[in-house]
């Protein structure tokens, strides 16, 4: 059986790969495009934040406002800002990207009144503000205190900081999270074309009768053409891999020359380990041997070939709803439960985000693997079946 | 050899074969003609194991489309109507693909199917069969449906669509088949193919069979220069 198995192998990678989309849609898109948009979302933040730094370190104050004007002097001095402009409007100053924020202040008998301005249209605004009227209070009571001849306000308190936990968890748990998804995509969806080919596209051209008539059995047939959408799906799923461990070292890479440290290769072994790279290699296998079995078994059912390509794109986003239960607890960066592992697809998306946030238990690994063997198993059974099934290998 | 007893089948409540029986013998060529919708193309799924019957039997070499499909699949070559090439892969890798399948040693296969390209002339197998015409597909279509050397073939159709060079071409890949002491079971719409080519017709007709001999016999009971006069007569005389 195996050496028929081999024969429909070899015929169907042949025949996919001689179709320029296959080349296009199993390698280049994910190895190209997803690295892109990683790499473009780099640059757009890295820009944007640039941006906002200028605005941020540019300060507007009311002409006129003089003790505004004094702590500004001051913040100067400190290089807490960059610069400071006084204006006649805050509102319009900030409106008009002259700054990022303002303040005013107004005195009020012993006490001071701080009015912040900042732009809502922009994420570090309010942070950034809060934080100079902060430290504008801070010296505005040093003063105070100075003045009445009392001790500074930090010999009386002082605060000490401990980090508890790892300082990248929610960088790995988005990776984990957002690599997770591009798989899962990539291993359904992205092979669509080739999943409709392999059984819908053999009925259009009339090729699937001389084949069944063959002394070839079903069982070859079937697991043949199983094997061969695996490989090209593994194609895909390896392509992503590469192509998002390339923008990770670029990313990485490239954020070690903003911040002028040296980059080194252990940088990235810190973030994705070895192991993890071969966990997430597994979970690939994994999605790529249930994902054949279910675009088979789409494919075979459909008269057309554009029907099967109607019915595997839908398929895409039915995958993507189990998954919906455990995106929360992934953006999070919390403890997948046990019930994840047992689910096709959950258990891919569950097992790239355990590895990359180094949760993964032996019994998880276990039963994700067994899960999606036995799943795929009754898939081709099925598959067989349909192949004796003369209602739908005639639906033309 | 190929024994057809009593064979039925419908499509809903439609009874496309009303119980047919008929018998196609090695160094032979047995023709199955019929109007469009008699039945032809139904008894050759069900003689492919595409199709199962709803009632009879059909055996290939004596081993039953029922409850021996592999190794009737084993003993059967068939040529469809549609070629059914795969436009991806050329002649030859078609070819050799239903050798793999039929695990036939590659040797053996090329050896067979060069045999074949020089006796249907086909020097073009090593190109991409998208590429090909309607003609030279057909001769690919043929030598992949034998390539693991059946003793029975059934043509459906063969040199349908063909220019007159490939038809004849397929002709006389026929008689050599049939020189071999191949069973050959050939269904057609063209009465003179049918006259050069069949030692014995069976006429299907709404599901039955209608009349069956050799051609000469069939001509000289219905009084009638040609088969296809003969047809037609049988044909009309049932519709009434």
């Amino acid at each position: 059986m195996w050496r028929k198995v081999w024969s429909v192998v070899k015929k169907e990678l042949k025949d996919l790969f001689r179709e320029k989309r296959t080349i296009f849609m199993t390698i280049i898109l994910p190895a190209i495009l997803m690295p892109a948009l990683l790499i473009g979302m780099f640059y757009f933040q890295t820009s944007t934040s640039k941006k906002e730094e200028v605005q941020a370190k540019t300060v507007a104050i009311q002409v006129g406002d003089t003790l505004a004007k004094h702590y500004a002097e001051i913040l100067k001095k400190e290089k807490i800002i960059e610069n400071y402009i006084e204006v006649d409007d805050i509102g319009k100053a900030i409106k008009d990207g002259k700054a990022l924020t303002g303040f005013k202040i107004e005195p009020k008998g012993d006490s001071i009144i701080i009015e912040t301005y900042y732009n809502v249209e922009k994420a570090s605004g309010s942070q950034k503000i809060q934080a100079i009227a902060n430290i504008i209070k801070e010296m505005y009571v040093a003063e105070y205190l100075q003045k009445h001849g009392l001790p500074p306000v930090n010999t009386l308190t002082q605060i000490k900081t401990t980090p508890i936990g790892d300082p990248l968890a929610m960088v790995k748990a988005m990776t984990g999270y957002l690599l997770g998804l591009f798989l899962v995509m990539f291993t359904t969806i992205g092979n669509t074309y080739l999943g409709a080919d392999i059984g819908a596209g053999e009925k259009e051209r009339g090729t699937l009768l001389p084949l069944l008539s063959s002394p070839a059995d079903r069982k070859s047939i079937a697991t043949g053409k199983w094997v061969a959408l695996t490989i090209t799906n593994l194609i895909s799923a390896t392509a992503l891999l590469a192509g998002e461990g390339f923008a990770i070292w670029y990313v990485i890479k490239q954020s070690a020359s903003i911040a002028q440290k040296n980059f080194d290769i252990g940088m990235i072994g810190k973030f994705i380990s070895p192991s993890t790279m071969v966990m997430l290699f597994l979970a690939a296998v994994l999605l790529a041997l249930f994902g054949a079995a279910l675009q088979l078994i789409i494919s075979m059912w459909s008269k057309t070939l554009r029907e099967a390509q109607l019915y595997l794109s839908q398929l895409g986003l039915l995958v993507f709803l189990p998954a919906m239960a455990i995106i929360p607890t992934m953006i999070s960066g919390g403890k997948l439960a046990m019930w994840a592992f047992y689910i096709p697809i959950v258990n891919t998306m569950a097992l790239v985000y355990g590895a990359v946030m180094g949760q993964l238990t032996t019994l998880n690994v276990i039963v994700a693997f067994g899960a999606n063997i036995l799943v795929a198993a009754v898939v081709i059974g099925i598959v067989v079946k349909i192949l004796d099934m003369e209602q739908v290998i005639l639906r033309t | 050899m190929i024994e057809i007893t009593n064979l039925k089948r419908n499509f809903g409540k439609t009874e496309v074969l009303k119980g047919i029986s008929l018998k196609a013998e090695p160094g032979k060529v047995t023709g199955l003609l019929g109007p469009n919708g008699a039945g032809k193309t139904t008894t050759i799924k069900i003689l492919s194991t595409i199709l199962k019957p709803h009632g009879g039997d059909i055996t290939v070499n004596r081993h039953s489309v029922i409850k021996e499909p592999a190794l009737v699949r084993k003993n059967l070559g068939v040529v469809f109507e549609e070629s059914g090439i795969y436009q991806r892969l050329t002649g030859e890798e078609n070819i050799l693909y239903f050798a793999d399948l039929a695990d036939v040693p590659p040797d053996v296969a090329k050896e067979r199917m060069y045999k074949f390209f020089e006796l249907l002339g086909v020097d073009y197998a090593k190109k991409l069969a998208g590429t090909y015409s309607k003609g030279m597909m057909q001769k690919i279509n043929l030598i992949r449906a034998i390539i693991h050397n059946p003793p029975v073939v059934v043509l459906d159709e063969p040199t349908n669509g063909l220019d007159v060079p490939s038809t004849r071409a397929v002709e006389t890949f026929i008689r050599e088949m049939k020189d071999e002491g191949k069973t050959i079971l050939l269904s057609t719409h063209l009465m003179a193919q049918v006259e050069k080519l069949c030692d014995y017709i069976y006429i299907i007709h709404k599901g039955r069979i209608v009349e069956e001999g050799p051609p000469q016999s069939i001509k000289e009971k219905y009084d009638t220069a040609t088969v296809e006069d003969a047809f037609l007569k049988v044909v009309s005389s049932d519709v009434a």
